[in-house]
């Protein structure tokens, strides 16, 4: 029989006939639904459609009693699709979903029923023609249970394409994602892939693209869309070829669209408004194909992340070599992501010398970690070779890496190093990474070891160069990722490279790892985040330290740190930062604690840099140092500036506060108060400042008055096991 | 940390805003911007609100102390606002939290914005924004 046939008797039957011929029937419907097909009986009394729900559900419930003899209740007509031969012709039958949700009917099903009932009645075009509409439609209905098929995503979305096309009688498409790296499904686009960019450009200018459509001819240009003038933007061959436009925003659910569904017509007629509700089931259709293809390269990626894992952990070392002599070494890795950049490698080279190595890929993730990977593997495949300076092993990373950072856009700062545990010689290249520091056992002063050349980049680079530091027992070799000196406050302070050099600086005589515990403690104490919650939105952290020899004769039981500063104004925020830094490595002391000695030890640099070089105009520097023994704090300022005027010697030690009408003086004041001593003492032009400070617990050490009611307890959070776990340390041999 | 100070005028009240240590440094910043405002203070409040100031010394706390005494005798009247715990020890260990009035962020933001005023950046190491 053939479909005109069918199509002779009555809607229902013919749209039941051509479902079941395409093996669509039954359709896949919500559980527990049935989809009836009831016509209405044409020797029957025509029928208004005046209120359409509640008319409906009666017309549905005589249609049903007629043929079936029985009658439906309201509640379970889920939905209900009426059906017309023509739009302005009487009802010719209706659709009935019937079941126990309220539901609507699938947007292609309501299209083929409207499109078939509309055939029907001009029964003068041909059986093809009606076929292949119905064929397109059917096709439509298919691209939803392509959804779910196992064929890939771009062979998906071109059948949708196609289908849509047919539908929309459109002579072009596209589907263009927001995402420059996915390439566009095109179908008959003039010019094809040439175009793409244009397409695109057109269609990010749109500023609403949820529904655009406009005619590019012809006196209703832009009459439908008012973003219609950047359609001018198209070059003039695009728009001979292409005379009406209608897309369609493609959203995940977030608030910007991923990506855009467009088609075009070159003939007079134009797309209809029921053309967007097609395409924005379609555009329904793409997202749910874009989901699933998003959650397989999600489960793509997590595959790969646990390579990656695998990998990164591989690369890094899992235990550190014996030092001979007592020197002992210790290293804390800890990436922001599940792989980081920041990477180390320790090895022992030869009798009495090892090699160290830690750097930084720039970024986090995946390509950082393969990038961290292949500098560790340059330069271990190298390290061992006679002759081979760290300057000459950043130099041979930086030739053979150059095609693959220029690739990967990125950065690369690493330091090499080379000591000699015997001698103390300690031989580096720092290229661009600075967050080397040498800890001087003798007077507890910390130096910044300077960069010797650029980053490794896509650019070659002039010339690394080498550096030699004499290292002398009991002095301490600390590198750092920039990730510690950029870790941010709460209140979006960094770090900073002052903070760190005062706090390891005064760090006790312990060994490594437990210095190391204390360092990465202080820095999770700054940003306010208890360990173990990471730094996701920050860097990764690793850090290397190296306690070269034991000190000579007995072991110091003090904390000592010092550093000159120039006597300027410019230098106070660095003073701060690094008092501050002191400050948190005194043990057993409260932020309270901290801050008052931060306030006293600022007040009396500040007045030597006021007073004693007048506010920098006169040249010098001070030299500050400060010593803990016990419960014993002593900060120490000496500078070669003016005198402290004899006059007001006695003046600031007064009891009562200088009040409001004072033109000066709280700083000696403030000073007197929250230090136990203060003294002045100038000799042979040199002033001396000394402040101690004492415990309350141990006020009794110190004769003389106690101390203020300022201090009271709020305990710094020591390390927790899970942080001392991390810290890899060398054994004692 | 360098000091950057945001000046609005409301209608009743000329509410500064402070960001950054206020020390040797950084007070001349302070002074600066109290002795260009103080003229305007005449039967108004000033707010200075140090919500954002973590650390002051004596030279920030003679600026604020100096920035009183015009206000005073231009017959207006100064609160320090949301001034931070730490930073609260200074005016105590001078006895000038006798002196100052503070006053917590509620009673800050009470009057309607009515002009938002920016001055131009300062020299080396501060900035007015």
């Amino acid at each position: 029989m053939s479909a005109q046939g069918q199509l002779l008797r009555s809607i229902p039957s013919t749209l039941q006939y051509l479902l079941e011929r395409s093996q669509l029937w039954p359709l896949p419907l919500p559980p527990g639904h049935t989809l009836h097909l009831l016509d209405v009986d044409p020797a029957g009394q025509p029928l208004g459609v005046d209120s359409l729900p509640s008319w409906l559900a009666s017309l549905v419930n005589e249609v049903a009693h007629l043929r079936e003899g029985r009658s439906l209740d309201a509640p379970q007509v889920a939905a209900a699709e009426p059906l017309y031969s023509h739009p302005d012709a009487s009802l010719q039958g209706v659709a009935v979903l019937v079941g126990p949700a309220a539901v609507t009917l699938m947007p292609p099903l309501s299209r083929l029923l409207e499109r078939v009932a509309v055939q029907e009645y001009e029964l003068d075009e041909s059986t093809r023609l009606i076929q292949d509409a119905f064929d397109q439609i059917v096709f439509l209905l298919q691209a939803s249970s392509l959804v779910t098929s196992d064929r890939t995503f771009r062979e998906i979305l071109q059948q949708i394409l196609q289908a849509a096309m047919g539908l929309l009688q459109a002579d072009g498409g596209a589907i263009l994602f927001a995402d420059p790296e996915l390439p566009a499904i095109l179908a008959n686009v003039p010019g094809g892939q040439t175009h793409r960019g244009e397409l695109f450009a057109l269609v990010a200018e749109w500023s609403t693209p949820r529904c655009c459509q406009a005619d590019l001819w012809g006196p209703e240009i832009g009459a439908e869309c008012p973003e219609a003038a950047c359609l001018d933007r198209l070059s003039p061959v695009l728009q001979r070829q292409i005379r009406s436009l209608v897309g369609v925003g493609i959203g995940l659910g977030g608030e910007a669209e991923v990506g855009f569904l467009l088609f075009n017509k070159r003939g007079k007629a134009g797309f209809q408004s029921g053309d967007r509700e097609m395409l924005s089931f379609l555009a329904q259709q793409i997202a749910t194909v874009l989901r699933r293809e998003h959650l397989a390269a999600q489960q793509r990626l997590e595959q790969e992340l646990e390579v990656a894992q695998q990998f990164y952990h591989a690369i890094l070392p899992d235990a550190l070599p014996a030092l001979p002599g007592g020197s002992r070494m210790a290293v804390y890795s800890e990436p922001a992501w599940d792989v980081g950049g920041d990477f180390h490698w320790i090895s022992e080279l030869k009798e009495d010398e090892i090699c160290l190595v830690l750097g930084d890929a720039a970024g986090k993730g995946l390509p950082s970690a393969f990038i961290m990977g292949q500098s560790v593997t340059i330069l271990r495949s190298v390290a061992h070779l006679d002759g081979w300076t760290p300057a000459r092993m950043l130099s041979h990373a930086q030739d053979l890496l150059m095609p693959t950072l220029r690739n990967a856009e990125l950065l690369i700062t690493a330091v090499v190093g080379r000591l000699n545990v015997q001698t103390g010689r300690y031989l580096y290249a720092d290229a661009g990474h600075g967050y080397s520091f040498l800890r001087r056992a003798r007077t507890g002063e910390v130096k910044r070891l300077p960069a010797t050349g650029i980053p490794l980049g896509p650019m070659q680079q002039d010339r690394i160069n080498s550096r030699v530091v004499e290292l002398e027992p009991g002095d301490a070799l600390l590198i750092v990722s920039d990730g510690f000196v950029e870790a941010m406050s709460p209140g979006q302070m960094p770090y900073g490279v002052d903070r760190l050099m005062g706090f390891w600086g005064m760090s006790p005589a312990v060994p490594p790892g437990q210095n190391l515990q204390r360092l990465v403690g202080s820095v999770w104490q700054f940003v306010d985040r208890p360990y173990p919650d990471r730094f996701h939105h920050q860097d990764d952290l690793t850090a290397l330290l190296l306690q070269y020899r034991p000190p000579q004769g007995r072991q110091p039981d003090a904390q000592q740190v010092s550093r000159r500063f120039q006597g300027t104004l410019a230098q106070i925020p660095h003073f701060i930062d690094w008092i501050r830094g002191v400050a948190m490595a005194v043990q057993g002391w409260t932020l309270a604690d901290q801050h008052n000695f931060v306030l006293a030890a600022m007040e009396c640099f500040t007045n030597i840099v006021r007073h004693a070089y007048r506010d920098g105009s006169v040249q010098g520097s001070v030299t500050v140092s400060v010593k803990a023994r016990g419960s014993i704090v002593r900060f120490r300022c000496v500078d070669k500036g003016a005198p402290f005027p004899s006059d007001r010697w006695g003046g600031w030690r007064q009891v009562a506060p200088p009040g409001i009408s004072a033109r000066g003086g709280y700083g000696l004041f403030v000073m007197n108060r929250l230090a136990d001593r203060v003294h002045y003492r100038r000799r042979s032009k040199v002033n001396t400042w000394q402040m101690l400070f004492v415990r309350p617990q141990d006020q009794g050490l110190i004769p003389g008055r106690g101390r203020n009611e300022w201090f009271h307890s709020l305990e710094a959070p020591a390390p927790s096991a899970e942080l001392r776990n991390r810290i890899l340390e060398s054994e004692i041999t | 940390m360098r000091l950057a100070v945001t000046v609005t005028n409301h209608a009743d009240r000329i509410l500064l805003e402070l960001r950054g240590n206020l020390d040797a440094s950084s007070a001349y910043v302070l002074r600066d911007v109290l002795r260009t405002q103080a003229r305007k203070v005449a039967g108004k409040t000033m707010v200075i609100d140090l919500a954002q100031v973590p650390f002051v010394d004596s030279t920030g706390l003679a600026a604020l102390v100096s920035g009183l005494r015009i206000i005073q005798l231009n017959k207006g009247r100064l609160l320090l606002a949301n001034v931070q715990e730490e930073v609260k020890r200074i005016f105590e260990i001078t006895c000038l939290d006798q002196t100052f009035e503070f006053v917590e962020d509620d009673s800050v933001d009470d009057a309607t914005p009515r002009e938002t005023h920016r001055l131009p950046a300062a020299d080396a190491g501060n900035t007015i924004v």
